[in-house]
C-alpha cells in the first residue's frame, strides 16, 4: 500500500472517528489532581474495613450450617464407637463444600455482573470471603484436632486431606458449571469424599497408623498444590473481564 | 511511566463511545476506567499502562453490553458521520461515505484494532499486550486491515 494512500486513509479514519467531545473531562481531571495533591481528603478504605464489610455479606445461614455440621460431627462420633476421627473425616467435606459455594455464590447464582459493578472488584470480594470462611473452618478443624487422641500433627493431616480434596473438586466444578448444576455437582463431590473417608476409616484403618504419616503429608501436599492452582484459575476467571 | 491523563481521557472516551454509542455512558465508563486504574498498583508501577487502560475500558464496556441487549453499535454510529464531513466539502463527503461503507465490511475486532492503532495511536507494543499477541502480528494484522479497507473503498468507488 502506498505511503501517500495510507496517510490519506489514516487522516480520513481520524476524521470519521472524531466523535462528540466529552462533557465532564475538566471536572474529573481537576478532582484527580485534587486527590493527588491532598490524599488525606480522600481516605481509602482499608483492608480491615473491607473484610468487615464482606463478613456482613456472608449469609448467616452459612455460619449456622457450618455450626450444624460441626455439632453433627460431634454428636455422631458418640454413636460410632466414640471414633471422632471417622466422624470428622466424613463430615469435613461438607464444610469445604459450604465454603466454596459461598465464596463463589455470585457465579453459582449468575450474579457476578452485579458484583462486578460494585465498589470492590469481584476478585477481592471472593478472596475476602474465602479468607474469612477458611479461617472459620480452620478454627473448627483445630478444635477437632485438639480434642482427638493421637498425635496432633497427624490428626491435622487426616482432616486436611478430605477438606482440601473437596475444595479442589468443588473449585473444579464451579469453574466449569454455572448455576444449580454446579451446586448439585459440588454436593455430589462432598458426598463422594465423605464416603471415601468412611471407607478409609472403616476398612483401611491401617492407613491411619503413625508410620503412614509421611504418605499423608505427601498426599496433603499434592492436593494442596492442586487446590491452590485451581484457586488461581478461579480467580483468573473472576478476572475474565480482567480488572486489577 | 504513567500515561498523560488528559491526552488518554479523550482517547479512552472515543474508544468507549464507539463501543457503546452513548456519550454519557461512554464518559461514565471512561471515568470509571481511570478510577480503577489509578487505584491499582500494577498500573502505577508501569509496564504496559495503556494496554491495562484499554483492557479495563473494554471489560467495562462488555459489562454494559451484558446489562443491555448485546448489539453491534458501530455500524449505526457510522451512519451519522457523513453529515459532519459534508461541512468540509463534497470530495471529503464522498471519501467519508465510501470509507464508512468499507468500514462496515470489517469485523468488530478489525474496526477496534483500526481505531486503537491509527486513531488513538496506541503503540504496537501496548496493542500486542492488550490483545495477547506479538508485535509482529499487530503490524501484520493492521496492514491486512488497511489493505482490506483500501479494497473496500475501491469497490465502493467503482460501484
Amino acid at each position: 500500500m502506498k505511503q501517500e494512500n495510507k496517510k490519506r486513509l489514516v487522516r480520513e479514519l481520524k476524521r470519521i472517528y472524531e466523535g462528540p467531545k466529552p462533557v465532564g473531562k475538566q471536572a474529573f481531571l481537576a478532582e484527580m489532581r485534587e486527590r493527588e495533591e491532598n490524599p488525606l481528603n480522600w481516605p481509602k478504605i482499608g483492608r480491615g474495613h473491607m473484610l468487615a464489610v464482606q463478613l456482613r455479606y456472608i449469609s448467616k445461614g452459612v455460619w449456622a450450617l457450618s455450626l450444624v455440621i460441626f455439632f453433627t460431627i460431634l454428636w455422631s462420633s458418640r454413636y460410632v464407637e466414640e471414633d471422632l476421627r471417622w466422624a470428622v473425616c466424613a463430615g469435613i467435606p461438607f464444610l469445604g463444600m459450604v465454603m466454596i459455594l459461598e465464596s463463589f455464590r455470585s457465579m453459582a447464582c449468575g450474579m457476578e455482573e452485579l458484583e462486578l459493578s460494585c465498589r470492590f472488584s469481584l476478585k477481592n470480594v471472593v478472596l475476602a470471603r474465602m479468607g474469612i470462611l477458611g479461617c472459620g473452618n480452620l478454627l473448627l478443624l483445630l478444635t477437632f484436632a485438639v480434642f482427638m487422641e493421637g498425635r496432633w500433627a497427624c490428626n491435622v493431616l487426616y482432616f486436611l486431606f478430605p477438606y482440601l480434596l473437596t475444595c479442589f473438586g468443588c473449585l473444579l466444578a464451579t469453574r466449569r458449571l454455572r448455576g444449580r448444576e454446579g451446586l448439585y455437582v459440588c454436593a455430589g463431590i462432598a458426598a463422594a469424599v465423605s464416603c471415601l473417608e468412611s471407607w478409609i476409616n472403616n476398612s483401611c484403618k491401617w492407613m491411619l497408623e503413625a508410620e503412614y504419616g509421611g504418605f499423608w503429608f505427601l498426599a496433603v501436599g499434592v492436593i494442596l498444590a492442586l487446590t491452590v492452582r485451581e484457586g488461581f484459575h478461579m480467580i483468573e476467571k473472576t478476572e475474565e473481564l480482567i480488572w486489577n | 511511566m504513567q500515561p498523560d491523563l488528559e491526552e488518554q481521557y479523550d482517547k479512552i472516551y472515543r474508544y468507549c463511545y464507539f463501543k457503546l454509542g452513548n456519550p454519557q455512558l461512554a464518559e461514565d465508563i471512561t471515568q470509571e476506567t481511570f478510577l480503577r486504574c489509578l487505584e491499582n498498583r500494577r498500573f502505577q508501577r508501569g509496564g504496559h499502562p495503556l494496554a491495562y487502560l484499554y483492557t479495563v475500558a473494554k471489560n467495562l464496556c462488555i459489562d454494559e453490553y451484558r446489562r443491555k441487549k448485546p448489539r453491534d453499535l458501530q455500524p449505526e454510529l457510522l451512519e451519522t458521520i457523513g453529515t459532519e464531513a459534508a461541512q468540509s466539502g463534497e470530495e471529503q463527503l464522498l471519501d467519508a461515505i465510501t470509507l464508512k461503507m468499507a468500514l462496515k465490511e470489517l469485523t468488530e475486532q478489525e474496526r477496534e484494532m483500526i481505531l486503537l492503532r491509527y486513531v488513538n495511536e496506541v503503540p504496537a507494543a501496548e496493542l500486542a499486550e492488550h490483545y495477547g499477541i506479538s508485535r509482529f502480528t499487530v503490524y501484520r494484522e493492521t496492514r491486512k486491515i488497511l489493505k482490506k479497507l483500501e479494497r473496500g473503498i475501491k469497490d465502493e468507488a467503482g460501484e
